[in-house]
């Protein structure tokens, strides 16, 4: 998955596009660590060190990873697309936040 | 007088003894392995038919064991917590080809109801599990003395909903053809699906969930969590987390400690990944 999003950060550079993570791992210097060493650039939300955590667990998110794209606009548009469908559901979004901001 | 002595001294001894060496005490002692063994060897029968490591033949005197050892299970202590999780396991499997499930349900729902064990049955009956698993989590909801029991029948019938919800939210999206459906629940709750659309699924799922927080929001499911927090989850996603809805905020810190919210970055498109390093 990693490779997946650093391309997508690297890619997306410069566009009104940002990656925020809920990270669910027990131990938070041992994440510290593992964010470097997979140079993990992007912020993340702390969960509270457990998969049952205040933020998954308001999400009722039970499977990881679960992912949610949302619009500049602030609306859930996709969810637990991957792959392909998780790129042409980012640029899709990104158009229409372009073709909003021309258009005003 | 000696002879007596003797006698009477292995009177004595004997009931002590017996009860230490009967084949029957050590079965007592070790009745979760025993159960989990024989369901073991057929989940690994089924998995070498279905990898072809074993023929149609050998896979059947296979059945034909396990059922002899389940049934021999059943006779020992018939009313005995082993014997309703043995029922529940033959139910369940469809082991018993002569006599069928109908049988062993027919045993959980009118001797057995008192039982704690029947939330074992409840994991078994989840989504996917056949067109009957709905009417029987119903009859455990209504009839089963334990709370817990009713609780996790309660919520796993929320999960049945749940299921059906997604289902034909892919027809409605041409995902799924509705044939499938048949299949999966069978055609009396496909009629009842169609006279209830997805907008009368969605509420008949939330009051389901609404009587899990309500009534039983304590109750522990199989890996010991409480079901209310769960089915408050549910109720969140479904009221606030469905596509086309504002996002909720999300107020947190990030992982060096710095405080921030998820509405800092409105105007960008944002890409949320709830993950771990796992």
């Amino acid at each position: 998955m990693y490779p997946h999003e650093r391309s997508l950060v690297e890619k997306l550079a410069g566009e009104p596009f940002v990656l925020i993570g809920v990270n669910s791992d027990k131990d938070r210097e041992a994440l510290k660590q593992t964010l470097v060493e997979e140079r993990i650039t992007w912020r993340s939300f702390w969960n509270g060190g457990s998969t049952g955590g205040p933020i998954s667990t308001r999400w009722n998110v039970s499977s990881w990873p679960t992912i949610y794209v949302i619009d500049a606009e602030g609306r859930i548009r996709f969810k637990n697309v991957r792959g392909e469908k998780l790129d042409a559901a980012i640029d899709q979004l990104l158009r229409e936040a372009r073709e909003q901001s021309g258009g005003k | 007088m000696k002879p007596a002595l003797l006698l009477a001294f292995l009177a004595l001894c004997a009931p002590a003894q017996a009860a230490m060496s009967t084949p029957l005490g050590l079965v007592q002692a070790q009745q979760p392995d025993v159960l989990g063994e024989l369901r073991a060897q057929w989940s690994a029968a089924a998995q070498a038919l279905h990898a072809q490591s074993m023929d149609d033949r050998e896979y059947e005197a296979k059945r034909a064991e396990l059922l002899g050892r389940a049934r021999a299970l059943l006779r020992d202590d018939p009313r005995g917590e082993l014997a309703v999780r043995t029922r529940i396991w033959v139910a369940t499997s469809g082991l018993d080809r002569e006599r069928g499930r109908e049988p062993y349900y027919e045993d959980l729902f009118t001797k057995d109801l008192a039982s704690p064990a029947l939330g074992e049955l409840v994991e078994a009956l989840r989504p996917g599990s056949g067109p009957d698993a709905r009417a029987r989590l119903g009859t455990l909801v209504a009839k089963a003395a334990e709370r817990s029991v009713r609780g996790r029948a309660m919520q796993m019938l929320a999960e049945h909903s749940r299921r059906e919800l997604e289902r034909l939210r892919g027809v409605r999206a041409g995902d799924v053809k509705p044939e499938a459906l048949l299949g999966e629940f069978g055609a009396a709750r496909v009629a009842a699906l169609e006279e209830l659309g997805v907008d009368g699924l969605e509420r008949e799922y939330v009051a389901a969930l609404e009587r899990v927080v309500k009534e039983f929001g304590d109750v522990l499911d199989a890996r010991g969590r409480a079901i209310g927090p769960r089915a408050e989850g549910a109720l969140f996603e479904i009221q606030r987390l469905q596509i086309g809805m504002l996002a909720p905020d999300i107020e947190g810190e990030d992982i060096q400690g710095v405080p921030f919210k998820l509405s800092d970055y409105r105007g960008k498109v944002i890409f949320l990944d709830f993950w771990g390093h796992w």
